[in-house]
């Protein structure tokens, strides 16, 4: 187990690495200049070359690509992501400050991907071939199949011009206090829905195959009503697999942040990423896809981990 | 371990040993066999071939330019001369969407062939030479690609490149890959070493015959599932795309192009969103419910569920 | 009350403004409503507060409240006291010496003298990030404080525009000389000490920005308590907001919506924003090389039609770049008739003949200009452009590039046809006349053109834009600008399209506000609800 641990620790390391060498290269090799950023927005015409160059050696652009790469991984390991070229303020701490917005959207998104998605899935299982499987399972469709943004946007029009009981976008703190939860709850439910529909299609599927085991048929034919069975017995063994889709449904909610945080102007690290692709922010976007890789590769190391806790039958090779 | 993918495909399900023609009949036979006992995969085909016949022929039927600007007659709602209604420049909606699903679909297909070719490749490759330094080297760059979730890679390349119909589409090739190779890669592996590869080996067939003859063959099933549930991901993905400004760039009618330039006047015209909204919408759920259809068909564990 | 009239209110409004900051600290109204929190919906996020760093108006509008200026530009451009009580400049147009109020304190209690206004310039000469190094070190000799209440700045080399461009420019709105050891750009978006109306309280980058109202104001204290700026990128949010009545105020209202805003109560006000919408067309290279192709595009694009219907009709079309009623405006210069049927007969004549396909040849080369654009609302425009040059023939490739790539992309001349803006960062300044033609004119590639003809005219137009800067008269200088302009359009060196207002939606109950040049200023405004 140990062993198993380490090695699996081991190997973040260069994925970790990988990812942010992939993003450092593609980056600087795209077309687009980052310096255009310290120019003013009113005259792009008006910098001289001379400044130019001289803003560019300042910010360390006309070194050797090498130079830079080199720079920046000494810079990661020290958690020093560099200077954002727009916002002049250290990555690593625009960092900091957004990630506990990000992680906390994302843990209420998957809180409400569970509560919506693992009754359903389960309903679904035991009443499998009904109308309310079939609803159940349409609706579950329904949630992976529309775009996220454009329920982000039905959604806020729908609380904020016909039933105004939560305020339509923006943030108001931590979700731990009772206005930052109301702030979070329509962008937590645009993330949740597609999460839900995943969910409750892999707990239907997991419950079925549960259910198809050979203990249940013994505790069936043993007489035990269909409520223990399912809850007793079907229900515990069929959470373990899914306990496996909660490390990646938490990746697709960080993906999902990356647009629902833009729509409903949540300033989480989702929205700090996009306006730096957007902005050719070279530091910006090497550090939040360093911090996103990180946090993704961790979850899915963290959900193996757990899944090895709770099902002893899993072997570590 | 089986790791759930991106689609929730089951790697490494071993198909049993066939052959091109056994393949052919029981694809046609699985898949009518599910679509016949599940309506809803039965009207999603239906729909899909609709919607494709609308694709090849609707431009054709209902000639208007879906270009010609007129500007004194824009945001109108639906009506006998404009069925859909006009957009922000005045141009008739529903000539954009029949010219749209082109492109979309075409986007979407396209999208999701690239990925399934070129992770075909890679997942037959690795496999085939599993175990070797190429096999682990490749597999790490797919683990580099896992790292990055959801649309983020796609956001990524598409940034990278900027935004044309071609970048979108390679953006969406490349945001394929790693799930696709994942899973043909575990189908070669439990083939390797089966009798029928070894014995081809051993009548000197090269790798590439080998490859070709026997392992594609074998991985089809999953293969398909997976190309069709990523043909879902990728109109959704491209729509995303869409809203971030990368996607397939004016005047193009494309449907996630449509629906993001819709945000703009969801008040003065909602009509305007709902048509590339339901139409994407749609789609995606019609290619998700013939793809379960299809993963049903290909699940050996379904066969346990179809006789409990 | 429609636009026109309101367009009127809001310069009557200016101008009081103008008056009520020329004379003493206007008397405030002791009857209006105190108090309340006015909640801004603004279009983007604000990731400067430090106006002595690159700033545009998103963030000039938010931050320049908590500044003064050392000198006001009223409605007409003309210099008005602020911070300097008077100023006097010497015969010869190189020494410039301030008189400074002397009852005004930093929010932190350090007193505004004549030291912290030299520690406030100097700030600019010493540290190179700063927006305005250059030209501060080109034109400024020395600053010495005379005695607590006087400076005086003495010039390197004549600036015809000096007191405009430089003395109120929102680069030297000072801030506390205590808070200034500690600033760089790395604290843009950190709070300090300035004299303005109302005081730093927090700032959540993506999210808003905080300020709260200055009891001891020199103006006296503004009657709002609070101000929140909410940075909200998606402008259809601002719909739901306004509609929703949880903000006040939007600084940039989706154009659609606004019969709708204003059926709803709202009140929707125009303020003129000096600065010009154009197409700009590259002369050195490409389709667009050709005189005739650009004298055929101008006449192709029906831009009234664009202003009537996408942009609300709010916008004024230009006559030659520069918005009338400001100083540099000339009637003589020519302007430019919407008539596609001489577009067609131009690009006839220069043998671009239309094909089976619509599209014009001449030699077998489809006519196919590459059609560069910035993303948001250009990119709208220029959608609109693209189909009406396709109407006469000329078939634009169109290209939308990147926030971060498109800006370098036109400076390199990488387009043949680009959809764009320019303000004057100092709208006063433009009115007032001392807008530089180097800001102003270098749109089109001209330098690099290889035509002989077009070189002469970029020797001419740099001939102006000396004799520009360095005309104090402000009649002369017009006379020359003039001249430019009509090389302009006597070239087709560009195609000056409108001149578009700001236009804001607030909430019926927020009263009293002002514009200060483009952008609100809340010190008298006030909630009554």
């Amino acid at each position: 187990m140990t062993a198993y641990l380490v090695k699996r620790l081991l190997m973040v390391v260069p994925t970790v690495w990988g990812a942010v060498t992939l993003v450092f290269l593609a980056i600087h090799l795209a077309p687009g200049d980052p310096i255009s950023l310290y120019i003013p927005a009113d005259f792009p015409v008006n910098a001289s070359e001379e400044r130019i160059q001289e803003l560019r050696a300042r910010v360390g652009l006309d070194r050797p690509l090498y130079e830079q790469y080199l720079s920046f991984l000494a810079g990661v390991v020290q958690f020093d992501l560099g200077t954002s070229l727009q916002h002049r303020t250290p990555v690593s701490e625009a960092i900091l400050e957004r990630l506990p917005r990000t992680l906390e959207l994302g843990l209420l998104s998957l809180a409400i991907a569970v509560a919506l998605g693992v009754p359903i899935g389960v309903l679904s299982a035991i009443r499998r071939g009904s109308l309310l499987d079939n609803v159940a399972m349409s609706v579950a469709l329904f949630g992976v199949s529309i775009p996220n943004f454009w329920l982000g946007i039905l959604l806020m029009q729908l609380v904020g011009l016909y039933w105004p009981i939560l305020p339509p976008s923006g943030f108001g703190g931590s979700i731990l206090t009772l206005d930052g939860l109301r702030f979070a709850l329509l962008p937590a439910i645009t993330i949740g829905i597609s999460g839900a529909g995943g969910l409750a299609r892999y707990t239907r599927s997991s419950m079925l195959d549960v259910l198809n085991e050979d203990y249940v048929r013994t505790a069936r034919s043993k007489g035990l009503s269909d409520r223990v069975v399912v809850y007793k017995h079907a229900m515990r063994n069929a959470l373990i697999p899914i306990v496996t889709l909660l490390g990646l449904s938490f990746g697709s909610m960080l993906s999902g942040a990356v647009i629902v945080e833009t729509v409903f102007g949540w300033p989480g690290i989702g929205r700090y990423l996009v306006t730096g692709i957007q902005n050719r922010d070279f530091p910006v976007v090497q550090g939040a896809v360093l911090v996103i890789a990180v946090g993704f590769v961790l979850a899915n190391l963290l959900t193996d981990v757990v899944y090895g806790f709770i099902d002893p039958r899993i072997r570590y090779d | 371990m089986t790791e759930p993918t991106r689609t929730g495909v089951s790697e490494g399900a071993a198909a049993p040993p066939e052959t091109v023609r056994d393949l052919r009949m029981s694809l046609r036979y699985r898949f009518w066999r599910e679509i016949r006992g599940n309506r809803m995969a039965l009207a999603s085909t239906i729909y899909l071939v609709l919607i494709v016949l609308v694709a090849i022929f609707g431009p054709l039927a209902y000639d208007v330019d879906p270009r010609l600007q007129s500007l004194a007659s824009r945001l109108q709602p639906p009506s006998w001369e404009h069925p859909f209604g006009t957009d922000q420049f005045g141009r008739d909606v529903l000539a954009r969407m029949l010219h749209g699903a082109r492109i979309s679909l075409f986007v979407g297909f396209a999208g999701a062939l690239g990925g399934v070719v070129f992770g075909t490749i890679l997942g037959l490759a690795t496999g085939f030479w599993g175990g070797t330094w190429f096999d682990h080297l490749a597999m790490r760059l797919v683990d580099v690609m896992y790292a990055f979730p959801g649309i983020l890679l796609a956001i990524l390349i598409a940034a990278i490149l900027g935004p044309s119909l071609f970048n979108v589409i390679v953006a969406l090739s490349i945001w394929g890959i790693p799930t696709l190779s994942r899973i043909v890669r575990g189908v070669v592996l439990s083939l390797r070493e089966q009798e029928f590869v070894v014995a081809s080996r051993a009548v000197g067939a090269g790798p590439a015959r080998i490859m070709a003859r026997h392992l594609v063959v074998n991985a089809v099933g999953p293969i398909i599932v997976y190309a069709t549930l990523s043909v879902a991901g990728s109109i959704l993905t491209a729509a995303g795309l869409g809203f971030l400004g990368l996607g397939v760039p004016p005047p193009n009618p494309e449907w996630g192009a449509m629906l993001s330039d819709a945000r703009a006047v969801v008040f003065r015209a909602p009509y305007l969103s709902y048509f590339p909204g339901a139409a994407i919408f749609l789609t995606v759920l019609a290619v998700n419910f013939v793809g379960d259809a299809l993963r049903d068909a290909f699940d050996p564990r379904s066969e346990v569920r179809r006789m409990s | 009350m429609n636009r026109s009239q309101l367009a009127r209110t809001i310069l009557l409004a200016l101008t009081a403004l103008a008056v009520a900051f020329a004379g003493t600290a206007a008397a405030q109204s002791t009857s209006v409503p105190q108090g309340g929190t006015l909640t801004i919906a603004w279009p983007e996020a604000v990731n400067n507060l430090d106006l002595a760093y690159i700033a545009g108006w998103v963030a000039f509008g938010a931050a320049h409240h908590l500044t003064d200026p050392l000198i006001l530009l009223d409605a007409e451009g003309q210099p008005q006291p602020s911070l300097a009580q008077s100023w006097e400049v010497s015969d010869d147009n190189m020494v410039y010496t301030l008189h400074l109020r002397d009852d005004v304190t930093f929010h932190d209690g350090v007193r505004f003298d004549a030291e912290a206004v030299r520690a406030n310039i100097q700030r600019t000469l010493d540290d190179p990030d700063t927006m305005q190094h250059e030209r501060f070190t080109n034109t400024i000799g020395s600053v010495e404080v005379v005695d607590d209440f006087t400076v005086r700045i003495t010039l390197k080399e004549l600036d015809a525009s000096f007191l405009h461009d430089v003395l109120a420019h929102w680069q030297v709105r000072p801030i506390s000389p205590a808070d200034i050891p500690n600033r760089s750009a790395a604290t843009m978006t950190e709070g300090y000490a300035g004299t303005g109306p109302f005081k730093f309280e927090s700032f959540v980058a993506d999210d808003s920005f905080v300020v709260v109202k200055n009891e001891n104001y020199w103006r006296g204290a503004p009657n709002i308590d609070r101000v929140v700026f909410r940075f909200l990128p998606e402008l259809s949010v601002h719909t739901v907001e306004l509609l929703a009545g949880s903000v006040d105020v939007s600084t940039s209202p989706i154009l659609d919506d606004v019969p709708l805003l204003e059926a709803r109560g709202l009140q929707i006000v125009t303020a003129p924003a000096v600065g010009v919408n154009m197409l700009t067309m590259n002369v050195s290279r490409g389709f667009t090389a050709e005189l005739a192709v650009r004298q055929a595009i101008r006449h192709a694009v029906n831009r009234q039609e664009i202003v009537d219907s996408v942009l609300g009709g709010f916008p004024s079309l230009s006559r030659a770049g520069v918005p009338e009623g400001t100083a540099l405006y000339s009637e003589s210069v020519s302007t430019v008739e919407y008539d596609p049927e001489l577009a067609g007969r131009i690009l006839d004549e220069a043998g671009w003949l239309m094909g089976a396909d619509g599209v014009r040849y001449r030699d077998g080369v489809a006519l196919r200009p590459q059609f560069l654009n910035p993303p948001g609302a250009h990119a709208a425009n220029a959608e609109i452009v693209q189909e009406q040059l396709r109407l006469v023939g000329i078939d634009t490739r169109f290209e939308v590039a990147e926030g971060g790539t498109y800006g370098p992309r036109w400076r390199e001349g990488d387009y043949e046809l680009s959809m764009t803006a320019q303000g004057g960062t100092n709208w006063g300044s433009f009115i007032g006349g001392s807008v530089h033609p180097d800001d102003f004119w270098t749109v089109n590639q001209i330098r690099f053109s290889e035509d002989p003809e077009l070189l002469a005219v970029a020797d001419e137009l740099r001939e102006i834009i000396g004799e520009a800067r360095s005309t104090v008269d402000l009649e002369e200088r017009r006379a020359a600008w003039a001249r430019g302009q009509q090389l302009f359009q006597d070239y087709a060196l560009t195609y000056w399209l409108w001149h578009a207002p700001t236009v804001t939606a607030l909430q019926p109950w927020v009263k009293g506000y002002d514009f200060y040049t483009r952008t609100l200023f809340l010190h008298d405004a006030y909630i009554e609800r």
